[in-house]
């Protein structure tokens, strides 16, 4: 009787730190939208709509068209990268996560260096650098 | 001779006398020679006028210095002084509360932010950012957008229209 209690005590204290580790383990998926946005007349791209929609108030420019999209699945405390069409390398890594948030770090290399909290369902915008007459406009978006 | 002798003498027995220096028998004996010669009298009057003539002058003539003017505007200054510690000794619990206030807010938004080991309840909240000493723009409103917005600013004209609507060159 004693090793079944023993058992019993073993599998609550195995469950109670399998929870946090299972969430700490799991990947994160971050939709990478690289855009460019100008002052020339042009129009606005159907793949860059929703960014226009949370942007588009905000900033002032005649045309916005994707130049990059990829997915990335990242672990915790690993690193996902794209290259951008500059040649310069985005890098993103999922440090912290939990049910409401997650926190990233993220690199556009050469231009902005960021640690940012991003609730579910929300996405951070940044507007990078320079890219031939206009500027280089990244969404970023994670789920898990 | 003797007159010459006496006229001094007697002017210093005035002058002694005036100044209240003469004493005992001498005194009296002045006294008598007083009540005598009315010259003398007039002679003692004329010092007595001439006394409180200087003294009136010396009065009016007087004028504070720097230094009465310091030290009479020293106590005003000890005054505003000791009001104002009173001030502040008053004031001191209201500025620990205001403290405590501060402190408590700034747990609670430790807490709410997540620096104690917790993620944000909701929308993003830029924690840090580094973009080599260019300036940039960041419109955190989670509770009113979707969207947390980090923009680098390239240039000068850029950076001069840091208003909510900014040109993207």
């Amino acid at each position: 009787m004693a090793w079944r209690s023993g058992i019993r005590v073993l599998g609550v204290l195995l469950w109670i730190g399998a929870g946090p580790a299972a969430a700490e383990t799991q990947d994160v998926v971050v939709k990478v939208l690289v855009c460019h946005a100008t002052d020339e007349p042009g129009s606005i791209d159907p793949a860059c709509r929703k960014l226009h929609g949370e942007i588009g108030r905000e900033f002032r420019y005649e045309s916005l068209q994707r130049l990059e999209q990829r997915r990335l699945s990242i672990g915790i405390d690993r690193v996902g990268s794209v290259v951008l069409p500059t040649g310069k390398r985005l890098r993103v890594r999922p440090l912290q996560v939990d049910a409401a948030a997650v926190l990233l770090a993220v690199d556009v290399e050469g231009a902005v260096k960021t640690d940012v909290r991003v609730g579910k369902g929300k996405s951070v915008v940044i507007g990078a650098e320079r890219f031939r007459g206009g500027k280089l406009v990244i969404s970023l978006e994670p789920s898990w | 001779m003797s007159e010459r002798e006496t006229v001094p003498a007697g002017r210093r027995d005035l002058h002694a006398y005036h100044d209240g220096e003469l004493g005992g028998l001498a005194r009296w004996r002045f006294e008598r020679r007083l009540q005598r010669d009315p010259g003398l009298r007039r002679e003692l009057a004329g010092l007595s006028r001439l006394g409180s003539l200087l003294r009136a002058n010396s009065e009016s003539a007087r004028t504070p210095d720097l230094w009465d003017r310091i030290a009479l505007g020293l106590p005003a200054v000890d005054a505003r002084r000791e009001a104002a510690a009173t001030t502040i000794s008053h004031g001191v619990p209201g500025f620990r509360a205001a403290g405590a206030v501060v402190a408590a807010a700034g747990l609670l938004l430790a807490l709410w932010f997540g620096v104690l080991d917790s993620a944000a309840p909701a929308g993003g909240a830029v924690r840090w950012v580094d973009t080599g000493g260019r300036p940039v723009m960041v419109l955190d409103a989670p509770e009113e957008s979707n969207v947390t917005i980090i923009w680098v600013l390239d240039d000068a004209v850029e950076g001069a229209a840091t208003e909510v609507r900014s040109g993207v060159a």
